[in-house]
């Protein structure tokens, strides 16, 4: 009997001195963290957007770039809503980045999708964080699955809302020649994260619907966000 | 040569060549494949591997005469988590790229039968000082296979070095490609059977 009472006693000193050790080293690296999380994510809004294509340049360079070049906007009758605006050299509106948000195979996804200041053509998608299986889903967030998506177009020729989908297997294989506008390469062996992927991609665009529509009609008056919040 | 006498040198040193953790014991394996396609990956996690089975050897062995017989796996376990989870916040505060590269193999150094092998059969039963050398030894056997590995799967894969370009833009130029095959995980699977097989003839009297 004492030689369980032995056991359990050590089992509970043990398991308070491991979570004391790592609730002490998780509060005091957060802060450092949360900084590479929130550069990491305007990389991402940058890589969308087309700013950096290959190599990740450094944490200053990105927010020099990430400062100057976007602009967090919202629109007037929804502030919540949050997108971001970039400008062209002229000073012009050039394009607009929305947040993606979808579910996964294992977890949610998260990324940035770009379109172009007609409001109806993707320049870019980039994927920040995920859960997906590595060497199959995970190759979501790889350049040559992303870069397929440049040029898409959200909208059909008679004007209606379709949204961006991943087609199972090839394009040119599977989908009819007036819908491929609307679809990307899937990769094998990760059906699944291409199904949810393409619910979270038409479900995302379909709530920036009304950006993107306001593009499309030329009516951009946009609220635009302090940018230090960010 | 009286260095290599010592006890302590000698525990360090002989899972580095002769009794290789991935080569001989063929611990870790899965782990090998999976992060060898870059040099720089394989170096984080080959120091990651070797900080956490360097340390739990240390308390394992610090411990072991405390630990009640009947739950020391659960504290050998206990303990490996709690290091490797350190040491993925501190990738995650300070290495943020590599360790998104990593991904899931880091908190798999957990289950790398690698780090259980040598608390349970070296730090039970040895004093703490030898233990560590025993578990940094090892640390450095599987470190130098992943570096290796990485070093022929990024040099032929993508034809540079830690993302650095080696291979001339004249060779290219001159009809040189990347052998894509490197980068996927049996490249890897053929390098280590091959270097199985040189230890296996270089150490024959094992």
């Amino acid at each position: 009997m004492s030689d369980n009472i032995k056991s359990i006693f050590f089992t509970i000193v043990l398991c308070l001195a491991c979570s004391l050790l790592l609730t002490t080293a998780a509060s005091k690296l957060k802060p450092l963290q949360e900084t590479n999380k929130l550069v990491n994510k305007q990389a991402n809004i940058l890589k969308a957007a087309g700013y950096i294509t290959k190599e990740q340049p450094s944490a200053e360079k990105i927010k020099e770039i990430f400062n100057e070049k976007i602009i967090p906007a919202s629109l007037p009758e929804n502030p919540g809503r949050e997108f971001f605006l970039t400008y062209s050299d002229s000073g012009e509106i050039s394009g607009y980045i929305i947040p993606l948000e979808s579910k996964g195979l294992w977890g949610k996804i998260y990324g940035y999708i770009a379109l172009e200041n007609d409001g109806v053509t993707v320049s870019g998608v980039s994927i920040y964080e995920h859960q997906e299986t590595p060497g199959l889903g995970a190759e979501i967030e790889k350049n040559n699955f992303l870069n397929n998506f440049k040029n898409k177009k959200i909208i059909s020729e008679n004007q209606n809302f379709k949204g961006i989908m991943v087609a199972k297997g090839k394009v040119k294989d599977s989908i009819p020649k007036n819908q491929r506008q609307h679809y990307v390469d899937g990769i094998s062996g990760a059906t699944l994260t291409g199904r949810f992927l393409s619910e979270g991609l038409v479900e995302t665009l379909e709530k920036f619907e009304p950006v993107s529509k306001k593009f499309r009609n030329d009516n951009l008056d946009f609220k635009l966000e302090n940018k230090d919040k960010q | 040569m009286k260095l290599l006498k010592n006890k302590y040198i000698k525990t360090m040193l002989e899972p580095v060549i002769g009794n290789n953790p991935i080569n001989v014991q063929m611990l870790g394996i899965c782990s090998a494949l999976a992060v060898t396609v870059q040099l720089k990956t394989a170096v984080v996690m080959g120091l990651a591997l070797t900080f956490v089975v360097t340390f739990s050897n240390l308390i394992v062995s610090v411990f072991r005469k405390f630990v009640p017989e009947n739950i020391r796996i659960i504290f050998e376990l206990c303990v490996i988590a709690s290091l490797v989870i350190l040491a993925d916040e501190f990738l995650k505060a300070y290495l943020f790229q590599v360790s998104k590269q990593l991904s899931v193999f880091v908190g798999l150094i957990i289950t790398n039968c690698l780090v259980m092998g040598r608390a349970e059969t070296f730090a039970l039963g040895n004093t703490p000082g030898i233990s560590i050398m025993d578990g940094f030894g090892n640390g450095l056997g599987y470190s130098l296979v992943l570096i290796f590995v990485a070093f022929v799967r990024e040099l032929f894969g993508s034809g540079s070095l830690f993302g650095y370009k080696v291979v001339p833009q004249f060779l290219y130029d001159a009809g040189y490609t990347d052998m894509g095959f490197m980068l996927l995980a049996p490249a890897a699977f053929i390098i280590i059977g091959l270097l199985v097989w040189l230890q296996k003839t270089l150490f024959k009297s094992q």
